[in-house]
């Protein structure tokens, strides 16, 4: 039996689909390593919308991220980082760049 | 209603018109023009309210039309051959994010080598994208098509293309009766499906994982199957509107005690027509379907029509390289298992090649000297 879907593949606040997990097949994940360096023009990159920025404060969404790493390139304060994943599932992360 | 001549890209255009669509785009190329043309002048002269989209490609063009589609306004475009196979990958997002659009399709053979003629190759390469697929035998065809194709697309969120032959009939003028706007405007009422919202903007096409783009292609297979039984819904209401038969999937033209059946679709159609007449009147049980509805394939209802005959000659006007003609596969495929019939496929008239009735009557000859099943297509007018 189908899964019961949106007629249309769409998702709500910008970016991948709530439903669609594009972080299932996520290999790096951004982590942001210093709020006061990240520019806010940094969610105009983001090709997903998985970055907010608040009141001086960005936030990554993790579910909407599919780990390109454009906003690492446009900001400082952003770095990636690999998800690692073995027979026992997540079990750590490793800093690749800065 | 009154009767005027026009040519096929006249209808077409006039078809778009009496449809109120809202927004229109596309990219000049041959022989659709004249039906773009014709539109931009409605709406220059005031008779048509909808949105021009000047853009610098055809995959810009059906981008521009999905776009507005999104935004809830019915969309239109109008192509060939190269310009459909350079739209492709809009073609498919189209279909994917079940936008009700129509488009035109004044078929013309692909290029290489170049050729400028009529033929099917065009709306052939785009018959695994998603959209329903008509294909109008003469002008009058042309107009209905279009219309009845705005209530199917709109009913089932499946673009429709609405195919007729470049020159053949896109530059050709015949007797066409024209509805009145209001009765085509209660016939079709605008059902607008917006999905974009500027005040709640969100993501269309987003990355889709393993987990569900599966699912999704099974919901859209059963929206354009659905097609089975609304497509012959419209076109009754549309003869209880208008007084004109579109047959819904298929016309049987003189199948009664048929021994042998052509089947065939666009203009070709008309020729076979007056073969079938010819060889009736000299004692031939012969007969025609004419398929007006590739896709969906109606293989069911073919089967249905074509179980009694001995021989059935398909006439394509398209080579699907490595395989055949694309509807001698279909039918093929459709009936495996279920019929000891003769079926023969021909390729025919590909790149404006000589189609009439000396070609057809070449094809239907030997199939009747066809005495086993085999998957060979045969070429004629070579």
């Amino acid at each position: 039996m189908a899964k019961n879907l949106p007629v249309v593949p769409t998702a709500v606040a910008g970016g991948a689909a709530e439903v669609s997990t594009a972080s299932s097949w996520r290999e790096l994940r951004p982590e942001i390593r210093a709020q006061e360096k990240v520019n806010p023009e940094v969610i105009l990159f983001c090709p997903d919308g998985a970055i907010s920025y608040g009141v001086d404060r960005a936030a990554v969404n993790l579910h909407l991220c599919k780990g390109c790493g454009i906003c690492a390139v446009e900001s400082d304060g952003i770095v990636m980082v690999a998800e690692y994943t073995g027979a026992f599932g997540v079990f750590g992360v490793k800093e690749v760049n800065k | 209603m009154s009767k005027v001549l026009m040519t096929g890209s006249e209808a077409a255009a006039l078809g778009a018109k009496l449809s109120n669509i809202e927004v229109l785009s596309y990219y000049p190329i041959t022989p659709a023009f004249p039906a773009m043309e014709r539109i931009s002048k409605y709406i220059d002269d005031g008779e048509l309210n909808c949105k021009f989209v000047r853009v610098e490609s055809d995959h810009s063009a059906l981008a521009a039309v999905l776009g507005a589609s999104l935004a809830g306004a019915r969309s239109y475009s109008v192509t060939n051959s190269q310009g459909l196979l350079y739209m492709t990958e809009v073609v498919y997002h189209v279909a994917g994010l079940r936008q009700p659009v129509v488009m035109g399709v004044a078929n013309r053979a692909l290029s290489a080598p170049h050729s400028r003629f009529p033929e099917h190759g065009d709306a052939i390469s785009q018959g695994a994208s998603g959209w329903i697929q008509l294909f109008s035998e003469n002008n009058q065809n042309v107009l209905d098509d279009t219309i009845q194709a705005f209530r199917i697309a709109e009913e089932l969120r499946t673009p429709v293309m609405v195919n007729y032959e470049g020159y053949i009939q896109s530059h050709t003028l015949e007797e066409v009766e024209i509805p009145d706007a209001d009765s085509v405007t209660k016939f079709l009422p605008l059902n607008r499906m917006p999905v974009m919202d500027v005040n709640n903007p969100m993501g269309v096409n987003t990355v889709t994982s393993p987990d569900f783009y599966m699912d999704y292609k099974f919901h859209q297979n059963e929206a354009i199957q659905q097609a089975l039984s609304v497509i012959p819904r419209v076109a009754k209401e549309y003869k209880e509107a208008f007084g004109r038969d579109s047959f819904g999937l298929l016309e049987s033209y003189r199948m009664d005690d048929a021994e042998h059946a052509i089947v065939a679709m666009g203009s070709i159609v008309s020729t076979a027509r007056q073969l079938v007449d010819s060889l009736r009147s000299q004692g031939k049980k012969i007969g025609l379907i004419k398929l007006r509805v590739w896709r969906p394939f109606p293989g069911q209802e073919l089967f249905e029509l074509l179980n009694k005959v001995k021989y059935v000659t398909v006439l394509d006007k398209n080579i699907v390289f490595g395989a055949g003609g694309a509807v001698a596969t279909d039918i093929k495929a459709a009936f495996y298992g279920k019929t000891d019939s003769i079926i023969n496929g021909y390729i025919i008239g590909l790149g404006g090649a000589k189609c009439g009735l000396e070609e057809i009557k070449v094809a239907v000859d030997s199939t009747e000297k066809t005495d086993k099943q085999n998957n060979n297509s045969i070429w004629i007018g070579l």
